[in-house]
């Protein structure tokens, strides 16, 4: 239904583009709203209506019990807690297993499971005094997690997993009194490095099918990592040689690697552009920190230089990504499955001759 | 698949232009190239080739625009370079500067056409904004009059009457009241939840008629500021005196204290927004909308349910204004307005959690109840929907 609804968004958005310049005038748009009507057809609405609702309610309970955890309510003790805890989890996991439930259904159930778990963890953590919100939680938590995960083969437990696991990576280098932005990054850097190698290689051979969502949010976040953990290092430590040499041989490695990846192997023009984009920032910072304080007028001269160099570079590399696009080794649908059911925009509304 | 084949055996002019098959740009290009010559053979193409029918992919999207915002900041940066001497010494002329900076981001974004005219016409405007914003709080705490310029700038540089007003407005209320929250950072609560009323309820208008084809044409013209308006109602929304419990919705009904009662009103927008959505004119391409063989009871079923989580809304604002720019972003296809919605909802559920009004266990128990009822509502849907005809092919 989305990629529908988005690629009539952007049909009207073109249009939109024809009116603001007077290409088309009132007739023109009703003839288009005539034949793609600007608004969803009822299906489409009550699809939208029970996803909708499903997320949100699901999302709505788990926040209502992360709450009521964190009200440390008092009339318990400590054991009464920890089993109505466990007891709530129960009764919200178990439905999964029905048979009769649909994969949806399943998946919110064990949603809300998960968060549960963390609940649980929380509380333990409160109870015992072994903090609550400590890396150590959130990594038993990741992993605790994990089964169901499997189980659930739905991109949005795996989802709250990367964000758990990314919560863990952060909160051990804030613990770790590693202040420093250059080891953080580094770390967050490596580790969706790691988590990029299993959702594309690991799972997809018993877990969850290779989801493209997935993987560009992933490739997304440790670009940006890669790109401010170079950038950091550079303006920093300019005068330090080597180990600015090193970082930005090491960025340029594991880029490149990306896009050759994402070129050949996995075709995927988003993660590409991604990396355009990295591209032109890593130069942008490079050329600050190489002639700021270095050439006379530096500041001047160096925004003067990047005014012209950012847009004629990231213009010439996106016109390469356009011709990229036209070849066939990405005409190819690699990732999203093309739907031969019913167009949800159109389906219950015939069309008036 | 049935009902989409008839439909399209239905129309033999229809130009086929968003297959499920348009996978890449290419195919997208093309298909909006025929509809191009279809509408110039019907006589109601007026655009010369100058007019863009190239659908840019997202991929090339994000990078023109990443790094054409890179591009205009960089520039506005070397543009305060050169007015560092102005801003120590002649405070009036850098407002002078913001109002000029104004009107030019707002001409560009009318008038230019190229690859990074938006993102250099916001930079303007934005910094124009943060400009004047920073000459009436730390220069002239009074000097509210800087918005009018501003506006009259807004109403020459924009084309289109309607466009001109709509902006205008927007310009003058978001202004006006973000350079009053930063002058009187004490102002009161009531005053917030009634401009976030005003505003909400004037982007809710602009956006409910733009489902009726007779609008259409304007939708262009209004898109912006609905955006405008709709993003600065949420932001006023954060203000934590915003909410308020049903008992004290109750007292002021029952005190006639229409002040309050204003205050409140915003909690019927989700409802209003559904009851525009359901029922609206029937489209010409439709056949009377919902009644026909849709799900048994949605349009009264969800409007109940709206209603019934009438005092969550008045708890927590954001989350009600949230959900009815969601829901009028997906009505209207405007997907900017739709990501607002659902930006606003992750992040004023976050905010509930540290609202101090309440306590702990009042928040966890209105969370739990109103995830209840929609989980309810979701899956009553899914049992009637697994008996419609309509997704009977396509379940899972």
């Amino acid at each position: 239904m989305w990629e529908h609804w988005l690629r009539r968004a952007r049909l009207w958005k073109t249009v939109d583009d024809w009116v603001q310049h007077g290409a088309i005038g009132r007739r023109g748009v009703r003839r288009i709203a005539r034949w793609y009507p600007p608004s969803p057809s009822q299906g489409a609405w009550e699809r939208f209506l029970s996803d909708a609702c499903l997320v949100l309610g699901s999302v709505l309970v788990a926040a209502g019990i992360v709450l009521w955890v964190a009200a440390n309510w008092s009339g318990f003790s400590r054991l009464a807690r920890i089993g109505l805890l466990e007891v709530l989890l129960v009764a919200v996991a178990s439905p999964a297993v029905l048979p009769r439930l649909s994969n949806r259904a399943a998946s919110a159930c064990l949603f809300v499971a998960c968060v549960i778990l963390g609940a649980l963890w929380a509380l333990i953590g409160q109870q015992y005094q072994t903090g609550a919100d400590s890396w150590q939680m959130f990594a038993v938590w990741a992993v605790t997690m994990l089964p169901w995960a499997v189980a659930a083969r739905a991109v949005s437990v795996w989802l709250l997993w990367i964000g758990i696991v990314n919560v863990a990576l952060v909160l051990f280098v804030a613990q770790r009194s590693i202040h420093d932005w250059v080891t953080s990054m580094a770390m967050l850097a490596g580790g969706n490095l790691g988590l990029l190698l299993l959702f594309e290689w690991g799972l997809p051979k018993f877990a969850l099918p290779r989801v493209p969502l997935l993987i560009r949010i992933l490739a997304g976040w440790l670009v940006f990592a890669l790109s401010v953990w170079a950038s950091v290092v550079v303006v920093r430590h300019f005068a330090l040689a080597m180990p600015v040499v090193g970082v930005l041989a090491l960025w340029a490695g594991v880029c490149t690697a990306l896009g050759l990846v994402y070129s050949f192997l996995r075709p995927d023009l988003a993660i590409l552009a991604m990396l355009g984009l990295s591209l032109v920032w890593v130069i942008a910072t490079t050329s600050v920190a190489a002639y700021w304080d270095r050439v006379q007028q530096g500041p001047l001269v160096v925004l003067a230089i990047l005014v012209v160099f950012v847009p004629t570079f990231s213009a010439l590399m996106a016109g390469g990504l356009r011709r990229l696009g036209r070849t066939r080794r990405f005409r190819c649908p690699m990732q999203e499955p093309v739907h031969d059911g019913v167009d949800e925009f159109q389906a219950g509304r015939p069309h008036a001759s | 698949m049935t009902a989409l084949m008839s439909s399209r055996q239905a129309d033999p002019m229809h130009p086929d232009i968003v297959p499920h098959s348009a996978q890449s740009s290419r195919d997208a290009s093309r298909c909006i190239e025929r509809l191009v010559v279809r509408l110039r053979e019907e006589s109601l193409w007026h655009g010369g080739r100058e007019v863009t029918t190239a659908d840019r992919s997202m991929p090339v999207r994000f990078l023109v625009g990443g790094a054409g915002w890179l591009t205009a900041w960089l520039l506005l940066v070397l543009l305060l370079f050169f007015l560092d001497d102005v801003f120590r010494r002649q405070p009036l002329v850098v407002a002078g500067i913001g109002v000029a900076l104004c009107g030019l981001g707002v001409s560009i974004r009318r008038m230019g056409q190229g690859a990074f005219a938006h993102q250099a016409g916001m930079a303007a405007v934005l910094a124009g904004v943060g400009l004047c914003m920073w000459f009436v709080n730390d220069e002239r705490p009074h000097a509210w009059w800087v918005v009018l310029p501003l506006v009259a700038l807004c109403y020459a540089a924009a084309g289109g009457w309607l466009y001109r007003l709509v902006l205008s407005l927007a310009a003058a209320c978001t202004i006006w009241f973000a350079l009053g929250a930063m002058v009187h950072a004490s102002a009161s609560a009531s005053i917030s939840a009634l401009t976030m009323n005003v505003l909400a309820f004037a982007a809710w208008v602009m956006v409910v008629p733009t489902v009726t084809p007779a609008l259409m044409h304007w939708r262009v013209h209004t898109a912006p500021a609905v955006l405008g308006l709709a993003l600065a109602s949420s932001v006023l929304a954060w203000e934590a005196g915003v909410a308020m419990t049903p008992a004290e919705m109750w007292a002021a009904i029952q005190g006639g204290n229409v002040g309050r009662i204003v205050n409140g009103m915003h909690a019927l927008l989700p409802a209003l927004t559904w009851l525009c959505v359901a029922y609206r004119k029937a489209h010409p391409t439709s056949s009377g909308g919902w009644r026909d063989h849709g799900t048994r009871g949605l349009v009264p079923g969800a409007l109940l349910m709206l209603f019934a989580l009438v005092p969550f809304w008045l708890l927590a604002p954001g989350v009600g204004l949230s959900v009815v720019w969601a829901m009028a972003g997906f009505a209207s296809l405007q997907a900017g307005l739709l990501a607002v919605g659902v930006v606003g909802l992750v992040a004023y559920l976050a905010r509930f959690y540290y609202l101090l009004d309440f306590t702990l266990l009042v928040k966890s128990a209105s969370l739990v109840l109103v995830g209840a009822l929609l989980v309810a509502f979701a899956m009553l849907l899914r049992l009637q929907q697994s008996s419609s005809p309509i997704f009977a092919d396509e379940d899972e």
